[in-house]
């Protein structure tokens, strides 16, 4: 019994719960790149 | 260690946030829970562990299996917990876990019935311990209890429960093994316990009981075989057709199925991919149910499926759904889903009740309106049960549902099923979220939006439903046991990042491979065309009969919404049939219309609604099945 915590990873980790899901937000990492490829056309264009 | 090759995506990880399901698990998390904790305390069940432990004078209450309806309790208020933390009901619980802890003798032992009064006890306990096995159910409720408290250790990181639960299982596995006690349960699900327990700690001893008491089974080593009705009969792995009572053999497929993934032993594998083939070849309600006979609770012979004396029990269906998932896990293969989706939408949810406080026992497929089908000779849901094993098994499934949507092997994402809500997912370094929309069951058009932290090559696998398949794939379940009637059904269309996407399937699953970058929309349309469906002509009851299908729905014409007797009405071939959702309808429901014919050839209109919301307008006649005018 002393070999808790578990040798074999758990499905997930004890108190996670739903409540706490930490999303990406949709479209916000898109929009990073999108803004990075503007920034790369306009020094280009400089 | 070994394990499935497919990892579910826990259902911590995915919020289910629809119009469908959301109520129903808002429903069993704050109503069935603390509503079956009530009957647990009132019928004496509760404090039987009171007693066992001195807490509280009195002689046991019930029946000897009773302390396994508080544990399945526990298991389902241990994942609502995990839905969101409710300080109330987890100190609730750990004055309960301190009961089991009173309740449990010096050297492990913990069942109530015995440790209360081992000398006046129950004759069919036994008079000693493991003396009567076949029936006691002493080893089935500790079974329930290792489920319990990995629960709730996973839900708290509290080790109380588990220790009791580890302690109990090191006094079994002293007792039975081989050069030991040579015997198994009469009721599986200790093998399922001891796999979660191995799963937690990583101790071996806890697979090789689990496997002991399976392998054992058929085997008499020193002892009289408990028979069919026990799946006793034979060795397990040579096992090829479904018999006796359908929860214990849904346990022990679900826990065989588990020996096939952690062991890799190929005589499992092929033992439940045969079984399987049998019940849902030849054994399967069309609503996902299964053990057709009332006697012993059963599976009848090979395509003995009648309607009116179905007794189709939820926890079967629950049984079904817990094995099917882990063949699934085993396979990648869609076909399991299938099945475990149409017993989900149909067979199990027809036995909850919206209010959460009233239960199915038995799921017929048709009612007279005279014939007392359910337990307790009832007609309708009933608030409980003296065998309230349905009740109480329920909430262990609907808090963890979300578990069942999403599933990962290497890098690919398999999304099993279509409910609208959002997940956060780790694949391979990479953090995913998905955002489903859908109307599901309601409408099959789904948008999937899928955001990555960082670009990642995977390939992600929707499921496409059978019935959204154009025959022959396109089947109600996946056998010949049932078909459509109508040979096409539309195509499905995928569109990936506003692009139409031919639909490449494999296993059952249409497949976008790609670099995902940022974040990605997908649009998957399933068709929901209603469809006829018939049985296999061995099928007795069902020759010359017809029912209908929407998506994962089977429908059923109950005396509510018709004026003539619904047994005695038949569906013309070409007749046109039409489906209208009503919002306030049985909570919201898309129902089919159309007209039939009655028993004079005279053309009435009929409505159908979805089989799971039928028997809440008063007792009258039912039917899935209709007579067929061809």
């Amino acid at each position: 019994m002393d070999k808790l915590p578990p040798n074999h990873e758990p499905l997930y980790p004890a108190g996670e719960t739903v409540e706490q899901l930490k999303l990406i937000p949709y479209g916000s990492t898109q929009l990073r790149i999108a803004a990075f490829a503007i920034a790369q056309t306009e020094e280009d264009e400089t | 260690m070994s394990d499935y090759p497919i990892t579910p995506v826990p259902f911590t990880r995915v919020k289910i946030q629809d119009s469908f399901w959301k109520p129903r698990i808002d429903t069993a998390v704050n109503v069935t829970i603390p509503y079956d904790f009530e009957k647990c305390e009132e019928t004496g069940r509760i404090g039987n562990f009171a007693k066992a432990g001195g807490l509280m004078a009195g002689p046991h209450k019930g029946i000897f299996y009773d302390d396994s309806d508080v544990f399945k309790v526990v298991e389902g208020a241990a994942y609502a917990l995990q839905i969101a933390p409710n300080p109330a009901l987890e100190s609730y619980l750990d004055n309960l876990i301190d009961k089991f802890a009173a309740a449990q003798e010096d050297d492990g032992y913990l069942y109530t019935a015995r440790s209360i009064d081992p000398v006046n006890i129950d004759a069919r306990c036994g008079p000693e311990r493991w003396s009567n096995l076949a029936v006691n159910h002493e080893l089935y409720n500790v079974g329930h209890m290792y489920e319990a408290a990995v629960a709730y250790y996973q839900a708290t990181g509290k080790r109380k429960f588990l220790d009791v639960a580890l302690k109990n299982a090191d006094l079994i596995d002293s007792v039975f093994g081989a050069g030991k006690r040579r015997d198994v349960p009469g009721h599986q699900e200790i093998e399922i316990g001891l796999m979660r327990l191995y799963r937690v700690t990583g101790e071996q001893r806890y697979l090789n009981l689990a496997r002991f008491f399976l392998d054992e089974r058929g085997r008499a080593n020193g002892r009289e075989l408990y028979g069919p009705y026990c799946q006793d009969h034979m060795p397990v792995t040579e096992q090829s057709e479904a018999v006796g009572h359908a929860v214990r053999a849904g346990y022990m497929y679900a826990g065989m199925t588990d020996i096939a993934a952690l062991t890799g032993d190929d005589a499992y594998t092929s033992a439940v991919a045969a079984l399987w083939e049998n019940v849902v070849g030849k054994k399967l309600a069309l609503t996902g149910g299964i053990g057709a006979r009332h006697e012993g609770e059963a599976f009848g012979d090979n395509y003995e499926l009648p309607n009116l004396t179905a007794y189709n029990e939820t926890c079967a269906a629950q049984a079904n759904i817990l094995w099917n998932h882990r063949l699934f896990l085993l396979t990648g293969e869609a076909k399991y889903v299938d099945v475990l989706e149409h017993s989900l939408y149909n067979g199990f949810l027809a036995g909850v009740g919206m209010d959460g406080r009233s239960f199915f026992y038995v799921n017929p497929l048709a009612c007279d309106g005279k014939y007392p089908f359910n337990r307790e000779r009832a007609m309708s849901r009933q608030p409980w049960y003296q065998t309230s094993c349905c009740p109480t098994n329920v909430v262990r499934l609907l808090p963890s549902l979300s578990g069942y949507i999403y599933a990962l092997r290497d890098q690919a994402l398999y999304v099993n099923l279509y409910m609208e809500g959002e997940a956060a997912i780790r694949l391979g370094g990479a953090e995913l979220s998905v955002a489903q929309t859908t109307e599901y069951p309601w409408d099959g058009a789904v948008t999937l939006d899928i955001a990555v932290s960082k670009p990642t090559a995977f390939a992600l696998k929707l499921r496409i439903p059978s019935f959204a398949q154009a025959s022959p794939d396109g089947k109600p379940l996946p056998s010949d046991l049932y078909r459509y009637l109508d040979e096409t059904a539309d195509p499905v269309k995928l569109s990936v990042a506003g692009e139409d996407t031919p639909v490449e399937m494999q296993k059952g699953y249409a497949v976008v491979s790609r670099v995902w970058e940022g974040s990605t929309r997908l649009r998957l349309s399933l068709t929901m065309p209603i469809r006829r469906v018939v049985a296999h002509p061995a099928v007795a009851e069902l020759e010359d009969k017809v029912a209908l299908e929407r998506g994962p729905l089977v429908y059923a014409l109950e005396a509510a919404d018709n004026d003539a007797p619904v047994l005695e009405l038949a569906l013309d071939e070409s007749a046109d049939l039409r489906a209208e959702h009503a919002p306030g309808l049985l909570g919201g429901v898309t129902s089919v219309r159309g007209n039939a014919l009655d028993s004079r050839g005279n053309s009435v209109k009929f409505a159908a609604i979805p089989y799971y919301a039928w028997g809440y307008r008063g007792d009258g006649q039912m039917t899935v099945w209709l007579k067929r005018q061809q």
